[in-house]
């Protein structure tokens, strides 16, 4: 449920400039005919609703960050081959950590949750778990990553606040709790994280008393329930992989805050550096040719480094957070030589790199938000037998918590532009052309999803995250002509330009969270929920 | 489980083992070919793709778009844009193909002022649009006569995708001059080639 039911949209005549404020009868534009956009009045034709401001968050008052240099990473490299790597990690915050112990696929584990307490995350990781499921659709048949999430959350009273079986609603503000994360190996799930239940956070505060849940991954649902059978029982699993379904076991834990949310949050960031981040080597492949190495020891004097860490604190304090202590780590010599090249982000399983480089991750009192600046990342895109470059990933939305060292704590964001259009990184934010920049824009990016925020619109503008207060952009109602016309079609795409009309089913585009970067329309803006949300996050203080 | 029906669409991470669900069990109807666009709208599009963060562009996408949109793209790559956008650039000019297409990639992942990003998806995109007969040629004196060692090692991983024998036996080649570097750098190319 959106709160505002109609929509303006602004023909292209700018007039009289106006202050950076957006919307109708603001910064100077009249309030009957226009609207205020970046800084310029546009008049508006009126369609269907008014054009208004996007909420915004109320800014964090900062200092300057603590920047310490990490210690070494002593993390020996994983041995190739063999089975994959189970051992659990501990919480960074163990005072306001539930450990709930080992406990199999299909237990009912329950929790205290204290008077007074304002979120809490669910963290399961796995010990013993099939990797991946097999899916049927039709006659064809796919793998997909074995999701760790709980089956079935319920309150002290009983009501359900999360059930996996059930569709997901397709306004997904109103539901008590949202996942729609892969997570396999590690599954976290966190509340509040949407609309629904920050208010029942902020009016009456969360339930307290024995919350259930029952311990569950997509390899068990296939294994339990008889709805499923078709998609993903024995006949599409196989006897031997589907008797294995049913025995996964995962070391169970509950990151809590037991006070109310901060008004204004502090985050922790641990920032792991790959020396050579232009990945430009000498004839020989051992001496980087950068102009300078980035590391833990220099970045306190980098000048790249210092950019990228000033953007990521002005970003982030956008959503109500600063940035408390900065750790510079230097990833270890391996880690260093095994992906001089960039991250392979389609190695499966046990050679998951993703989940190799951020179980680098260092355990800190509190937790912190891990950020590992990688020369290359590459993926192949759906349908592609090619691999092509993308600038961040992050493992779950949200991440697990406090929990470092796991395969899921952090995300991963190319450095490939970290040194790039340094003319251009002297005044205010420049998207377009301070490498640092953009490369501090995706780090927040990455870092809002693993304090809980999903994409505000996704590619297609058919799917929304579970924010009321963030301006969605539904393909229908946004895109003209041929584009217009893949609406509901694998081909449909919904660009920031035209995401960019401050109205609440035409906006968005400039939010952080927006799917993709236009340096003319990101402004890397936060909503007020979409601020609680990272707030609640166990690495928030 | 229902969860799963969502994954393609809202996840932050890429690559079909993160869609593969959706997908399966998909009724959206597939995309047309080629759209027909405004140049605005043309624009628009690219600069949105050269955007991308988490979710890499599909094929699909970047074909959608037309020989079009290759001038754009042409341009973008061979800008002063940030790397990482002239490499997505390099992936959409693969998607499309055609001739100029693979003049402009064959062309930046020879250059030796291209940051490595770049010259690593234009050899990529290279490799696709070139006949695999002709990759070798194409592509070889970049194996074995860049500057930079990574690079060389890209153009090993890019010819070893083509599948042609005698790209292979040039990958394999060059391994050998390599060393025991080239071992460890060539072995993800000199698996693709066995």
């Amino acid at each position: 449920m959106r709160f505002l039911p109609l929509a303006v949209v602004p023909f292209a005549l700018a007039f009289a400039g106006c202050n950076g404020n957006s919307g109708r009868g603001v910064c100077g534009c009249d309030a009957a005919t226009e609207v205020c956009l970046s800084g310029r009045c546009f008049k508006v034709q009126q369609q269907s609703g008014p054009v208004v401001p996007e909420p915004a968050a109320t800014p964090a008052n900062c200092g300057a960050p603590q920047q310490l240099v990490g210690a070494a990473i002593t993390t020996a490299a994983p041995p190739g081959g063999g089975p994959c790597a189970t051992s659990t990690q501990p919480s960074g915050t163990p005072s306001t950590t539930m450990e709930l112990g080992s406990q199999k696929v299909g237990s009912n584990v329950s929790f205290q949750l204290p008077a007074g307490a304002s979120s809490f995350t669910i963290v399961m990781q796995a010990e013993n778990a099939v990797p991946q499921i097999k899916l049927a659709s039709g006659a064809a048949t796919t793998t997909i990553d074995n999701t760790a999430v709980p089956l079935i959350l319920t309150a002290p009273d009983g009501s359900t606040w999360y059930d996996d079986m059930v569709p997901l609603q397709a306004d997904g503000s109103t539901q008590l709790v949202f996942f729609a994360s892969n997570s396999p190996g590690v599954g976290s799930l966190g509340v509040p994280n949407t609309t629904a239940s920050l208010n029942v956070v902020d009016t009456k505060g969360l339930p307290t008393g024995t919350w259930t849940f029952t311990v569950s991954d997509y390899a068990w649902e296939c294994f339990s329930q008889t709805s499923l059978a078709a998609q993903c029982g024995a006949s599409v699993a196989g006897a031997a992989n589907f008797a294995n379904y049913g025995t996964g076991l995962y070391h169970v834990a509950v990151n809590m805050n037991v006070a109310a949310r901060p008004a204004q949050g502090t985050v922790n960031v641990g920032v792991y550096l790959h020396a050579c981040p232009g990945a430009n080597y000498d004839t020989t492949g051992t001496t980087c040719t950068d102009a300078r190495l980035l590391t833990a020891a220099g970045a306190q004097t980098d000048p790249d480094a210092q950019r990228f860490l000033q953007t990521l604190a002005s970003l982030i304090a956008g959503g109500g957070l600063c940035l408390g202590q900065v750790t510079w780590y230097d990833l270890p010599a391996w880690a260093q030589d095994k992906w001089k090249l960039g991250l392979d982000l389609d190695a499966t399983t046990c050679d998951a790199q993703l989940g190799q480089l951020l179980s680098l991750s260092q355990s800190t009192a509190g937790g912190q938000m891990n950020l590992f600046l990688m020369p290359d990342l590459l993926a192949k895109p759906q349908g592609s037998s090619t691999q092509t470059v993308i600038v961040g990933i992050d493992g779950t939305i949200p991440g697990p918590g406090s929990f470092a060292g796991t395969v899921q704590s952090g995300a991963a964001v190319s450095a490939a532009n970290l040194r790039a259009g340094t003319a251009h990184c002297t005044g205010g934010l420049a998207l377009s052309s301070c490498g640092a920049d953009q490369t501090a824009y995706i780090a927040a990016h990455e870092t809002g999803h693993y304090l809980g925020l999903y994409h505000t619109t996704e590619s297609a503008g058919a799917d929304f995250d579970p924010l009321d207060d963030t301006f969605q952009c539904q393909c229908s109602k946004c895109l003209t002509g041929a584009a217009a016309s893949q609406c509901g079609s694998a081909g449909a795409e919904v660009m920031a330009s035209s995401c960019n009309q401050s109205t609440t089913t035409c906006g968005g585009g400039k939010n952080l969270m927006f799917w993709l970067l236009d340096g003319a329309v990101s402004q890397g803006s936060l909503s007020p929920q979409q601020s609680s949300v990272m707030r609640s996050s166990p690495i928030v203080h | 489980m229902l969860a799963l029906t969502l994954l393609a669409a809202v996840l932050a991470a890429p690559g079909p083992a993160r869609g593969g669900p959706a997908a399966a069990g998909s009724t959206t109807p597939p995309a047309p070919a080629t759209l027909s666009l405004s140049d605005a709208e043309l624009h628009e599009r690219v600069q949105a793709y050269l955007g991308a963060i988490d979710r890499p562009v599909r094929d699909e996408s970047w074909r959608a778009l037309g020989p079009a949109a290759i001038p754009e793209l042409e341009a973008a790559l061979a800008s002063d844009d940030l790397p990482t956008r002239r490499a997505s650039a390099a992936q959409g000019l693969a998607a499309i193909g055609g001739d100029r297409a693979r003049t402009a990639l064959v062309a930046h992942a020879r250059a030796e002022g291209d940051p490595f990003v770049v010259r690593a998806a234009s050899l990529r995109g290279a490799a696709r649009v070139v006949p695999p007969a002709e990759a070798a040629t194409e592509l070889g004196p970049v194996l074995t006569g860049a500057r930079s060692a990574s690079v060389r090692a890209a153009a090993a991983d890019a010819l070893a995708g083509t599948g042609d024998p005698s790209a292979c036996a040039a990958v394999q080649a060059q391994a050998k001059r390599e060393g025991t570097r080239g071992a460890t750098q060539y072995a993800k190319a000199l698996g693709k080639c066995r």
